[in-house]
């Protein structure tokens, strides 16, 4: 209703607020964090997936054929006598140049290989001569640029 | 016009419009709300990749144990077999598998039909979706361990 000016009465307006403010509330408390509720789901077992997909290539990495054994062998060797070290950075070089190009990054221990590192690292432990250590693997650079601009 | 009465008719149609508006905003609201609750999903054509390319490598049956391709499986029916695709998932994988030097060792396909929707892919308002990847595998074949690349290329529909 008008008052004596025409203009609304300020309870008006006030109810008026009063429904913004509800809508808000609603929007705020029950639509927002059920969206993005939904997509960390999504997110958290898309993370697991690829977790999952990655330790078999590293798995396949450690049980690699080499002169010493396999891979973790040479690992070992490396852990207690630093002169398998140019070794071990030639074995992983060639071996993940080979299939990844640059777009990857590995990080064993001190040793880091590649320079795709996207924060995207799935680790494993691996015991080391002193405490644990981990194998961390990130291929998610070659995954969103692909074979032809990677290798 | 502008007598009195006139300025007071204004002034209700200007309040009026206000009120439509009000309630435009506020049955939009309620509806977007709806919408939102009813309509919430997850995009599930990723997952489904991710899950695919999971499966090929979790299962023995398929491709080997522990991530060891067996060559002896790397053939369609085998793979078709384990990968065992119900009729109402629309999924297709290609697996190529080559040596460390690049030289192609062999190609299997799941689901051929929808594999042959990849040329769709990344296309605008195509109705298919395409994941590929790339893994360091080891080779088992007749004994002896090579070491090899496995590209995999999954096609989902858009959903």
């Amino acid at each position: 209703m008008l008052n004596k000016r025409g203009s609304l009465d300020l309870a008006e307006a006030f109810g008026v607020f009063l429904v913004f403010a509800f809508l808000l509330l609603i929007f705020l408390v029950f639509i927002i964090p059920g969206v993005t509720k939904d997509k960390d789901e999504e997110i958290a077992v898309k993370e697991a997936l690829y977790a999952k997909e990655n330790i078999f290539v590293l798995n396949n990495y450690l049980n690699t054929p080499v002169e010493v054994g396999d891979v973790s062998d040479l690992i070992n060797l490396f852990l207690v006598d630093s002169s398998y070290e140019d070794k071990l950075v030639s074995v992983t070089n060639n071996l993940f140049s080979a299939v990844y190009g640059d777009c990857y990054y590995l990080d064993l221990g001190n040793l880091e290989f590649g320079s795709g590192n996207n924060g995207k690292s799935i680790c494993i432990p691996y015991p080391g001569k002193d405490d644990l250590i981990q194998i961390c693997l990130d291929i998610s650079e070659y995954e969103e640029k692909g074979v032809e601009k990677c290798l | 016009m502008v007598n009195k009465k006139g300025y007071i008719l204004q002034k209700l149609q200007v309040k009026q419009i206000f009120y439509i508006f009000f309630i435009i905003i506020v049955a939009l609201s309620f509806s977007v709300s709806f919408t939102q609750s009813v309509h919430r999903e997850v995009k599930t054509s990723e997952l489904e990749q991710k899950i695919a390319v999971y499966r090929l490598f979790s299962s023995d049956d398929c491709l080997g144990s522990s991530g060891v391709i067996n060559i002896g499986k790397f053939y369609d029916e085998n793979l078709e077999n384990c990968f065992d695709v119900p009729d109402n998932e629309r999924v297709g994988v290609e697996l190529k598998l080559s040596g460390l030097d690049g030289v192609e060792i062999g190609v299997s396909e799941i689901n051929k039909w929808m594999v042959a929707q990849k040329v769709t892919c990344g296309m605008k308002g195509s109705f298919y979706d395409c994941f590929s990847t790339r893994k360091y595998v080891l080779i088992e074949d007749g004994g002896e361990i090579k070491q090899g690349i496995l590209d995999i290329l999954v096609v989902t529909d858009v959903k």
